[in-house]
C-alpha cells in the first residue's frame, strides 16, 4: 500500500488544486463583501458549460477559457445586483438564503439551456509523465500551473495595485474605508468580478477532464466552505493551502480507509476545526453583523 | 399568553380537519407533506426565530427521528405510541451533543458548523445500511394505527394535523415562557443577556433540544405515514434547505408564519406542476423575491396589511 503513497499525494494535490481555485473566489467575496455566496458553485458550473459550448462551436480551448471568465464575471455582476445588493444591510442569514435561492435559479436555467446530461470537453492537454511509481498527467500539471498563476495574479492585484489597496481596506473596515473616500460600489464590482471569474476559470478547467452537469457545483461549494474554515475567511493564502490540504486528506482517507468516508472526512475536519477554533483555523476577528 | 393565541390555531386546525373529509387522496397527500414540513418549520423557528442561531443540521434530526422510529417498530416491535416519543428523544439526545459542539461558534460560523454536521449526518445515513437501509432506503415501516375507522389516508392526515397542532401549542408555551423571553434576550444581544444574569448556555441548549425533539417527532410521523424512508429526504440541501425556506418565507419568530410558509412552499410546486420544468425555477425566484421585498416574510406582510386595515377603519369612523 505504501508504494502507492506518492501517487496518492499527486492525485490529492490535483483534487486540492481544483478546491483551492473554487475556494479562492468564494473567500474573496466572503471576506470583502461578507456574502456567503453559495451560488459560487453555480458560477463554477456555468463556467464549465460555457467553455464546453464555446469549444463545441470550434473555438480553441484557451481563448474559450478567457471568454468564459469574462462571461461568468458578467453573470456574477448580474447575480450581485439582483440577489445581494438590494439586501446589503440585511443580516448574514438573509444573504445566505438569497444565495441559496440564486443557486437554485441558476441551476434551473442551466438545466433549461443544456439539459441534465453530463458533458465533457475534449481535453486540450493529454498525455502523462511517468517517473518510477508516479504518473502525473499533463492535465494535473496544468491545474497546478493555473492555480499558481491565478494565485499570483490575485495576489498582485490585491497587494500591488490601488484597487487592491481599496479592496483590502473595505475588507478590514467598510465604514472607515468609505470615510477615506473609497468608492464602495467600485470595490464591490471589482471583488465580484474577481471572485466570479475565478469560479468560471475553475469550471472551465473542470470540463477539460471531467463531465459537467447542472448540479456539479453543489459538492465543491460545500467543500469550499470547509476550505474557508480551514484557511480563514478572506485569506487567499489560506484558501490555497486549505484547498490542497483538503484534497490530500480526502484522497488519503479514500485510499487508506474507505472511499465511502471521503466526504464524511472532509466535513468532520470542518466540525472539529470549528469545535477547537470557533473562528477558523487561522481565525481572524469574528464576522458578525 | 392570551387565550386567543390558543383558540385561533385550534379553530384553524378544526376547520382544516373538517375540510379534509371532503378532500381527494391527492390533496390529502400534499396536505400531509405540508404538515410534516410545518412540524419541522415550527420547531425550527423556536431555535432560529427566537434565539437567532441558524441550524442547517435539522434535516439530520428529522432523519434520526425517522430511522429510530423505523428500527423500533420493525425490529423492536414497539407500538406506534411508544415509538414516536422515543424517536423524539433520540433526535433530542443527538441534538444536545450537536449543540455542545455548535454553540462554541456564533453567527455564520454556527450556520457553517451545523451545515457540516448536517452533511455528516446525511453521509452516515447513506453508509450505515444496517440501521438505515443505505441508499436503497428503509421499507416496510408500519403505518399509524387507524383509530376512527376512516379512510387510512384521511386518518394519516388527521394524525399529522394533530401532531402539527401539538407542536404549535408546545412551541407557543415554550416561547411565551420565561425561557422563551430569555431566548429573545439572547437573540437581541448575547453580551447584555449574559450581563443580566441569564444562563445563556443552558437557555439556548434548551431551545436547541426542544427544536431537535420535535424535528425527531416529525421524522417519526413522516416515516410512519409514508412506510418508506430514504436518505435523500434528510439532506442539508433537501429538507434542511426546505425548512429554512419555509421559515424565512413564512416569517421567522412568529411560529404561525413558518407553518404558513410550509403550506405555501409545499403546495406551490403542486400548483405549478403544469409547467413542470419551470416549477423549481419559479420556486427559487419566489424565494429571492420574498428575501428582497418582504424580508419579514408572509407573516410580516400580513401583519402589516391587518394593521393598515385596522388603522383605515379607525380613520373612517372618525
Amino acid at each position: 500500500m505504501l508504494e502507492l503513497l506518492p501517487q496518492q499525494l499527486v492525485n490529492g494535490l490535483a483534487l486540492g488544486a481544483l478546491y483551492a481555485l473554487v475556494a479562492m473566489g468564494l473567500t474573496l467575496v466572503f471576506g470583502v463583501l461578507l456574502i456567503p455566496n453559495f451560488a459560487h458553485g453555480e458560477l463554477y458550473m456555468l463556467g464549465g458549460f460555457i467553455s464546453y459550448s464555446l469549444v463545441a462551436v470550434g473555438i480553441s480551448f484557451w481563448p474559450a477559457v478567457l471568454v468564459t471568465m469574462l462571461v461568468v464575471a458578467l453573470i456574477g455582476i448580474a447575480l450581485d445586483w439582483t440577489a445581494y445588493k438590494p439586501i446589503e444591510q440585511a443580516p448574514g442569514l438573509s444573504l445566505m438564503i438569497s444565495a441559496l435561492a440564486a443557486s437554485v435559479i441558476l441551476q434551473q436555467i442551466a438545466t433549461i439551456i443544456w439539459g441534465t446530461e453530463p458533458r465533457t470537453t475534449p481535453s486540450p492537454v493529454t498525455g502523462v509523465i511517468r517517473a518510477g511509481f508516479i504518473t502525473v498527467s499533463h492535465y494535473q500539471i496544468m491545474l497546478f500551473a493555473v492555480l499558481i498563476a491565478a494565485w499570483l495574479a490575485v495576489w498582485y492585484i490585491l497587494n500591488r495595485t490601488k484597487l487592491g489597496l481599496s479592496i483590502r481596506a473595505v475588507s478590514q473596515n467598510r465604514d472607515a474605508a468609505a470615510l477615506m473616500g473609497i468608492r464602495l460600489d467600485r470595490v464591490r464590482i471589482a471583488t465580484v468580478v474577481l471572485g466570479a471569474s475565478l469560479g468560471g476559470l475553475a469550471g472551465a478547467l473542470l470540463t477539460a477532464n471531467f463531465p459537467v452537469y447542472p448540479s456539479v457545483g453543489t459538492l465543491p461549494i460545500l467543500k469550499a466552505f470547509v476550505v474557508l474554515v480551514i484557511g480563514g475567511i478572506g485569506n487567499l493564502w489560506g484558501a490555497v493551502i486549505g484547498g490542497l490540504l483538503l484534497g490530500l486528506s480526502e484522497v488519503l482517507v479514500a485510499g487508506y480507509i474507505s472511499s465511502q468516508l471521503q466526504d464524511i472526512g472532509a466535513f468532520t475536519i470542518l466540525v472539529l476545526i470549528l469545535f477547537f477554533r470557533p473562528n477558523g483555523l487561522f481565525g481572524r476577528a469574528e464576522i458578525e453583523r | 399568553m392570551r387565550p386567543a393565541a390558543l383558540v385561533i390555531p385550534s379553530l384553524v386546525a378544526g376547520v382544516i380537519a373538517i375540510a379534509a373529509t371532503q378532500a381527494s387522496d391527492y390533496v390529502l397527500y400534499v396536505a400531509m407533506a405540508a404538515g410534516w414540513l410545518a412540524i419541522l418549520a415550527i420547531s425550527f423557528d423556536v431555535l432560529v426565530g427566537y434565539t437567532g442561531y441558524i441550524s442547517l443540521a435539522h434535516g439530520a434530526f428529522y432523519g434520526i427521528g425517522a430511522y429510530t422510529f423505523a428500527n423500533l417498530t420493525t425490529r423492536g416491535d414497539w407500538n406506534f405510541y411508544a415509538a414516536v416519543p422515543a424517536s423524539g428523544v433520540a433526535a433530542c439526545a443527538i441534538g444536545v451533543a450537536v449543540a455542545g459542539i455548535a454553540f462554541r461558534t456564533r453567527g455564520l460560523y454556527f450556520a457553517i458548523t451545523t451545515l457540516g454536521i448536517g452533511l455528516i449526518g446525511f453521509q452516515v445515513f447513506t453508509i450505515a445500511d444496517g440501521l438505515t437501509g443505505g441508499i436503497q432506503g428503509f421499507a416496510g415501516i408500519p403505518s399509524p394505527p387507524v383509530i376512527f375507522g376512516l379512510d387510512p389516508s384521511l386518518e394519516h392526515f388527521l394524525l399529522t394535523l394533530l401532531m402539527a397542532w401539538i407542536v404549535y401549542i408546545a412551541a407557543l408555551i415554550f416561547t411565551t415562557s420565561k425561557i422563551g423571553m430569555q431566548c429573545l434576550a439572547i437573540r437581541e444581544d448575547l453580551t447584555l443577556a449574559k450581563a443580566m444574569g441569564i444562563r445563556v448556555g443552558l437557555v439556548r441548549l434548551l431551545a436547541f433540544a426542544f427544536s431537535a425533539f420535535f424535528a425527531g417527532i416529525g421524522g417519526a410521523i413522516f416515516a410512519s405515514a409514508s412506510n418508506f424512508v430514504g436518505p435523500e429526504s434528510f439532506g442539508v440541501l433537501t429538507t434542511g434547505f426546505q425548512l429554512v425556506v419555509a421559515a424565512v418565507v413564512g416569517g421567522m419568530g412568529t411560529l404561525w408564519g413558518p407553518a404558513l410558509g410550509a403550506v405555501v412552499m409545499t403546495s406551490l410546486p403542486e400548483v405549478l406542476r403544469g409547467a413542470a420544468t419551470y416549477s423549481l425555477l419559479v420556486y427559487g425566484c419566489l424565494l429571492l423575491f420574498v428575501m428582497i421585498f418582504a424580508p419579514k416574510g408572509l407573516a410580516g406582510a400580513l401583519s402589516a396589511l391587518f394593521q393598515r386595515i385596522r388603522r383605515g377603519r379607525k380613520g373612517s369612523s372618525r
